[in-house]
Order: structure tokens, then sequence, then C-alpha cells
């Protein structure tokens, strides 16, 4: 116990001395490299990044909710539309199974059918509508890429900036430091599990 | 097979995926749907109503999807209520957790419709719904 107490005193005393010179090297190590001035550039980027990155957040969300409600618009037309074309398949169906169909009947028929035709341009007219709507509002793409692509610049001068800063004062520890989060959200597709990778676990389970 | 008396309860905390996810649970086949937008929510919305189909998302506020499948699982009322996951989290040790705390199935997103159709016709089947 004496030995442990002893030993965490002095090292109290060395670790703020160490502290100390450790920050000195760093200073003196930040100035050699130029980075006092490049990593206050790029801190002066975050607020900015951090905006346009909500930004993104925003007008993705939006392209999305406008396609969900064009979908919910379009998704009954069709629906009724397939009902009214079932129901004028069975119509002629019948027409054409009366041995005593009369002229009057025939021209009924046909009446309805031009009737059903004019319906059908219609509604191909307002499913193009749609598709053509649905396709405006990936207009986002090109902004969120270029947005994207902006931050990407960022993050990559920042990490240069940090990798040389701990190169120069700890080397051994420069290499990339893997944090382990138990839920680590979506990741890039090399990365991640596939749907079949996970059933091949999930069976090896039992499941 | 026919869901169409049965309810399915969609717990994702982005509106959009809900959404998403309710319009191919209708397509599927299920006659309602119900939503929230966090497993605590969804626990109290299982508790106070009759839903036989949970599909969750994982990462959520308040209460994670592991946390409300374990909750269900401990529970006299919903515990063998089927309950698929769909989310991102695509790690070994997350898809092991799930399965011990009782998923019935796991969905990595992005994933299609007839993905999703599939697993819960193969859960449906599994738990002798049909």
């Amino acid at each position: 116990m004496n030995t442990v107490a002893a030993s965490s005193n002095i090292s109290q005393e060395d670790t703020f001395e160490r502290l100390g010179r450790i920050t000195r090297q760093l200073h003196q190590a930040m100035s050699e490299l130029g980075l006092q001035q490049g990593l206050r550039d790029v801190a002066q980027e975050f607020p900015d990044a951090r905006d346009r990155l909500s930004h993104v957040g925003q007008i993705t969300e939006s392209a999305a909710t406008r396609v969900l409600n064009l979908i919910d618009v379009a998704q009954p037309q069709c629906h009724s539309f397939k009902v009214q074309s079932q129901h004028m398949a069975e119509t002629i169906g019948q027409l054409r199974q009366r041995a005593d169909a009369c002229p009057t009947d025939v021209t009924d028929v046909m009446a309805t059918c031009q009737m059903f035709s004019s319906e059908a341009a219609r509604f191909a007219d307002a499913q193009k509508t749609v598709l053509g709507d649905i396709m405006m509002t990936q207009d986002f793409q090109d902004l969120s890429g270029q947005i994207i692509k902006k931050v990407i610049n960022i993050i990559s001068l920042t990490e240069q900036q940090l990798l040389s800063l701990l190169m120069h004062s700890a080397p051994e520890r420069a290499d990339p430091i893997g944090a382990i989060e138990v839920l680590a959200g979506p990741q890039a597709p090399d990365k991640a599990l596939k749907q079949n990778d996970v059933d091949n676990l999930l069976a090896s389970l039992g499941f | 097979m026919d869901f169409s008396n049965y309810t399915a309860l969609v717990v994702d905390d982005f509106s959009t995926m809900r959404r998403i996810v309710s319009l191919l649970l209708r397509q599927s086949g299920f006659g309602k749907i119900s939503e929230a937008e966090d497993g605590a929510e969804a626990l109290r919305k299982l508790e106070n109503s009759d839903i036989q189909f949970i599909v969750s998302d994982w990462n959520m506020p308040k209460m994670s999807g592991l946390e409300l499948l374990k909750a269900v699982r401990s529970s006299a009322k919903l515990k063998h209520t089927p309950f698929l996951l769909v989310t991102a989290e695509a790690r070994k040790e997350n898809i092991v957790e799930a399965a011990q705390a009782g998923a019935d199935g796991y969905i990595v997103k992005p994933f299609s419709s007839a993905l999703l159709s599939e697993k819960i016709e193969a859960i449906l089947t599994r738990r002798g719904h049909a």
C-alpha cells in the first residue's frame, strides 16, 4: 500500500512536469510545421461545414417527403384504373358470349369503350406527370453532392494537419486508432455486412 | 398468405423510413399499420392495442430497437409477437446480439421490397401463422 501511495505521489509531480514538457514541444512543433495557421484556417471552416451538412439533411428529407406524397396520390389512381380496366374487359367478354346481341347493345359497349379509351389516355398523362415530378425531386442530388465533396475536402485537410502533428509529437501512435462503437450506423458499402452474410450468420446461430 | 386482418407496427425515428416501410407492408397485404417513432412509444402502443407484427429500426432515441425487443420478449402479453429488425447496423456482434435477444429476422438497410415480403412470409410461416 505504502509503495503504491508513494509511487502515485511521485508520478503526479512527474506527470505535471511531463505535461509541461509535452505542451512546450507541441507548441514548438506546431510553429515549426506551420500548423497553427493551417489548423486555424481549417477550424474556421467547421461551422460552415456543419451548416452545409444540416442543409443536406433538410433537402434530402424534403425530397423524400415530396416523392412519398406523390406516390400516396398516384397509387390509389392506379388501383382504381385497374378496377375500371377489369370491368371493361368483363363487359366486352359478356357481349362476345351473347348470341342474341342486337346492334344497339354493340353500339352501347362501343360507346363505353370509347369513354374508357379517353379515360386511359388521361390516366397515362397523369401518371407521366407524376413520373416527371418524381424525377424533378432528384434535383437535390446535384447540390448535396457538391456540399458533401466540399465537407470531405475540409475533413481531409484536418486529417492531414492532425496526422502530421501526431507524427511529429508521438510518431509511434500515428497509426489510425480503431475506436469501437457498439452502434456504428450506416457504413460505406464495402465495410457493411451484406444481407446474405447476415442470413448465413443467423442460419449458423440456428435461425 | 392473407394478413388483411393483421395490424403491423412500424418503429423508426425517421418519418420517411416509417412511411416507406408502411407502404411496403400495405403492399404485402397487412390490413392496418400503426407507427411509432421510438421504442418507448412503440411499447405504449403494443400494450394498448392488438398488434400481430413488429418491424423496428435499431438506433433510435429514448428506447432503441434492441431494448424494445427485450421488453417485448419479457412481457407476458407480447412475448410471442413476431419481431423483425430493419437496421443500418450491420456488424456481426449486432446481429448475434439481436438473435440472442429473440429477434425473428434481421434486414440490413438499404433493402428491397421483395426482401421485406420474403422475410415477413418466412417469419409468419415459421411462427405457424400460415
